[in-house]
């Protein structure tokens, strides 16, 4: 017998009380819709910061430092993902990443890669790490006169540092790696399961840069009924609240603000990772060979215990591959993104109070 | 001079039946000829029209019988006319697989005379075409066949479900997304699933290649700049922006390397001979 117990009242009056929500919270949505703060917060985030290099669409910033606190000596360098905007790290006040690094007296800079048009769709990964990264860790090894920084990777952020760390492991100090894929072919990796037989030569010759919307549309896939359903549904429980509700909304401009991704960078990256995983079978070229084993400099790998679209043992496959004996694993539960806009993670303190001891 | 009335096709066309029927004897006659034995295509081709034929006959016999009494004036007879017409022209499988077997012998044909580099791609997007069809429609039923399972994954949940019924529709609903959730994640880790998804995206980006390719053709056909234009501008540009900072980087260097060396000393001058005493005289 099904364990269902579904009365013709209650229905009505359940669907009754979403509709009274909804009347009672459609003029918070149409409100906060119209808050241009929203649209502000996700463009810039909420910490104040300084231009201080720009290239081709390429901006470094640094945080403002605190006037009054001293920051450690060796600068922090966040290098984020190119499929998302790092803004994520630095939507709200109480939930910064940035800040929550800041407060650890971190000296923090981070690249933003900007959105990729038409000029640069042959921009190669060799451009990328070994062009605009490179230089950029010089414009903040010049303003610190040190020789070394600290790097901080995120996501594909982090595949790109680990592999800037192998090429240039005298410019690093300390590495941090955040729900990083190392080893792309664990048996739960949904996404690299889906691209082994796309032929991306053809894909990228298609398209030249492939759309941001395209890659969104494969990410909203890995959950179709969580992600494109049962999320609008619970916006209705949170539409009494402007302040959930602002949050729901810059979440969700930032969800869908998606650059288009440069197409030799692309084709490279799903050849060489998704469906080569060279950066643990070997063979993997950007510029020069890349050797896990050539990162000398302590490691600290943080992960996601509930992360679906960078599985726990996709991350967990950096311990015994690279060449330090300081390598450190933290686990925190919560998923991809969760990780770094929760508030209950103390992700950020951890990172700082790591960096402390090695800086 | 009477004046003909230019809207009946021949003398003794009176109501829409007698034209309904006049209309369809010409098509028959003209498809005849045709496919009859004066001007019949050779071997299976020949069938294949014929049976596409009699197919779109019969199909624009109801169409048209649909319209006949839609037009009397039944407001319902003309909804079921609408929807005739809709499910007749809505599903690109199924007029897929009518004109697949009749279009094959044509795309198989070799390209012939000054238009034939056009005539190829042309060939080439039909296939494209309905390679990508014929993927998507393999998609779609794998979908429908998870929509079966999701069900069957939710009655079964109900089934063994332990403690309190489920008592809210919101409830049924976050118990179907969980249970819809996992046998969806099952099902798109088959290897079924990335063969399929694999197929329909490289299809796609095989459809959406040559329809760029076409697009520039009719671009540069109109002495306008083309994608391709562009791209070789691009790559163009980006190599000259590596070998631009590639010399930067070794002048900095140079300069560096300049800068660290010491100056030469300057060469030690010959000691300065005293001019000889004047002896006096």
């Amino acid at each position: 017998m099904p364990s269902l117990d579904l009365r013709p009242d209650a229905i009505l009056r359940e669907l009754a009380e979403y509709q009274a929500k909804l009347a009672r919270g459609l003029p918070n949505l149409l409100a906060a819709g119209a808050d241009a703060a929203v649209a502000a917060t996700v463009a810039a985030g909420v910490t104040p910061r300084t231009e201080v290099h720009r290239e081709d669409k390429l901006t470094l910033y640094r945080y403002d430092p605190d006037p009054v606190r001293v920051p450690q000596p060796v600068p922090l360098l966040i290098v984020h993902a190119l499929v998302n905007r790092p803004t994520m790290l630095d939507l709200r006040a109480d939930r910064s990443t940035v800040r929550g690094l800041m407060a650890t007296g971190q000296d923090v800079y981070l690249i933003d890669w900007g959105y990729p048009d038409r000029a640069d769709r042959y921009l190669g990964l060799d451009d990328y790490l070994n062009g605009y990264l490179d230089r950029c860790v010089d414009v903040v090894r010049a303003r610190h006169r040190c020789k070394r920084v600290n790097l901080l990777g995120i996501c594909q952020g982090g595949t790109f540092a680990l592999c800037y760390a192998a090429l240039h492991p005298d410019k690093v100090q300390n590495l941090v790696t955040m729900v990083t894929p190392v080893d792309f072919h664990t048996p739960d990796n949904m996404l690299s399961h889906w691209v082994r037989q796309v032929d991306v030569d053809l894909m990228v010759d298609a398209l030249g840069n492939v759309p941001g919307e395209m890659l969104n549309a494969t990410f909203l896939n890995l959950k179709p009924y969580q992600l494109l359903g049962q999320k609008y549904l619970g916006l209705l429980d949170q539409l009494d609240d402007p302040a959930a509700l602002r949050d729901f909304l810059r979440m969700e401009r930032w969800i869908f603000d998606s650059p288009d991704q440069a197409g030799e960078a692309f084709r490279q990256f799903i050849r060489d990772f998704y469906q080569g995983n060279k950066l643990i079978r070997g063979g993997l070229e950007i510029g020069a060979p890349v050797d896990l084993k050539a990162i000398t400099m302590p490691v600290l790998n943080v992960y996601a215990q509930q992360d679906h679209l960078v599985p726990p043992d996709a991350a967990r496959a950096l311990g015994g591959r690279v060449g330090t004996r300081d390598y450190t694993e933290l686990a925190f539960p919560g998923g991809h993104i969760g990780l770094y806009v929760s508030g209950k993670a103390p992700v950020a303190p951890a990172i700082g109070k790591w960096l402390n001891a090695r800086s | 001079m009477p004046v003909r009335p230019w809207w009946r096709w021949e003398q003794g066309v009176g109501d829409s039946k007698d034209w309904l029927e006049h209309w369809i004897k010409a098509q028959q006659d003209y498809w005849s000829a045709w496919t009859g034995p004066a001007g019949a295509a050779p071997g299976a081709a020949a069938d294949a029209g014929r049976a596409l034929f009699d197919r779109l006959m019969a199909a624009s016999r109801d169409y048209f019988a649909l319209g006949q009494h839609g037009l009397g004036g039944n407001p319902a007879d003309l909804e079921a006319w609408l929807a005739g017409l809709g499910q007749l022209w809505s599903d690109p499988a199924r007029m897929q697989s009518w004109f697949q077997p009749w279009m094959q012998p044509f795309l198989a044909m070799p390209p012939l005379g000054p238009g034939r580099e056009t005539q190829a791609r042309l060939q080439e997007l039909a296939r494209c075409q309905m390679e990508y069809l014929a993927a998507l429609q393999a998609y779609q039923a794998a979908f429908a066949e998870l929509a079966g399972a999701t069900t069957r994954a939710l009655g079964q949940a109900l089934m063994e479900r332990s403690g309190k019924p489920v008592a809210s529709l919101r409830g049924l609903y976050d118990l179907w997304v969980a249970t819809a959730e996992t046998a969806y994640g099952e099902w798109a880790m088959t290897p079924a699933y990335q063969a399929l998804h694999g197929r329909l995206v490289n299809a796609l980006m095989a459809l959406k290649r040559l329809q760029g390719e076409l697009a520039d053709q009719t671009l540069a056909a109109l002495s306008l700049p083309t994608r391709s234009d562009l791209d070789s501008l691009a790559r163009r540009q980006q190599e000259l922006s590596r070998e631009n900072r590639a010399l930067r980087a070794r002048l900095d260097a140079l300069e560096q390397a300049a800068q660290a060396t010491p100056a030469p000393k300057p060469p030690a001058k010959p000691p300065r001979r005293r001019a000889a005493a004047k002896k006096p005289d």
